[in-house]
């Protein structure tokens, strides 16, 4: 099973809990399993990846049934989850390029957070981070980019990089 | 004159598919384009050399999932392996 580690890392994206990420994967495995007649065979990594996300909101809709009130729910249950926002007071700009970068990562919208999260650190395609997060690959490219735009826009301002490019 | 005008039609065309470009979801011959105006454009250089930097650190800053995430990891491909092959009796 080749995918599994991709598995647990959207898994631990999503619930934010180690133990309870290995309970969505095992979850996830059974259930793409008991499904293994209807696949395709065509893209299993993004097959699994929809599987783990149906497997997420199946689990949370008992135990937070208004999470689902909107469609865009497991970006909720991101946001629910996921990382407290630095508040004002807590953004120190500092002087070196990566501290600005996790500075600005953390300071980024929920929803902003979680793609950047899913393709850049989890190394997931645009697609799969679509099908992991239940959005438009159009959506995940367009929250991806203008991430990266507002941590260039602070490295900018904290004097890194000049208009034109990295000084 | 109309140099200038082409070279800056092209570096709008190469900004707007600039960091799919780098994430590599773009065509081959889009991305045969992008690279083909990275050399010659020093501008548009440095804002991928920019991006490039952003997401190295970005990938440089993420959570260290080694040590739990190994040990998940294994258990996880054990059960995958019961799951595909159930015990014989």
């Amino acid at each position: 099973m080749p995918h599994v580690d991709v598995l647990y890392r959207v898994a631990l994206s999503l619930t934010g809990q180690p133990a309870d990420a290995e309970d969505l994967v095992q979850d996830t495995l059974i259930r793409a399993y008991r499904a293994i007649d209807r696949f395709d065979g065509a893209h299993p990594r993004a097959w699994l990846l929809t599987i783990l996300r149906h497997t997420h909101l199946n689990r949370i809709r008992g135990r937070r049934p208004e999470l689902l009130r909107d469609g865009d729910s497991a970006q909720r249950t991101l946001e629910v989850t996921g990382p407290p926002v630095p508040s004002a007071e807590d953004f120190v700009v500092s002087e070196t390029f990566e501290a600005v970068v996790a500075e600005s990562l953390g300071a980024l919208p929920d929803k902003h957070r979680a793609v950047v999260t899913l393709v850049d650190i989890e190394g997931l395609s645009y697609q799969e981070a679509a099908d992991a997060l239940g959005i438009p690959r159009g959506t995940v490219m367009s929250r991806l980019h203008r991430a990266r735009g507002r941590i260039r826009t602070r490295l900018t301002a904290a004097g890194l990089v000049s208009q034109k490019g990295r000084m | 004159m109309i140099l200038t005008r082409l070279s800056r039609s092209r570096c709008h065309r190469v900004a707007r598919v600039l960091q799919s470009y780098l994430d590599g979801e773009v065509a081959p011959p889009t991305a045969a384009m992008v690279a083909e105006h990275l050399e010659t454009c020093r501008r548009c250089g440095l804002e991928a050399s920019t991006y490039t930097a952003i997401k190295t650190a970005i990938m440089a800053g993420g959570p260290d999932l080694a040590p739990v995430g190994d040990q998940a990891v294994q258990r996880l491909r054990q059960f995958a392996r019961d799951l595909s092959e159930p015990p014989r009796h």
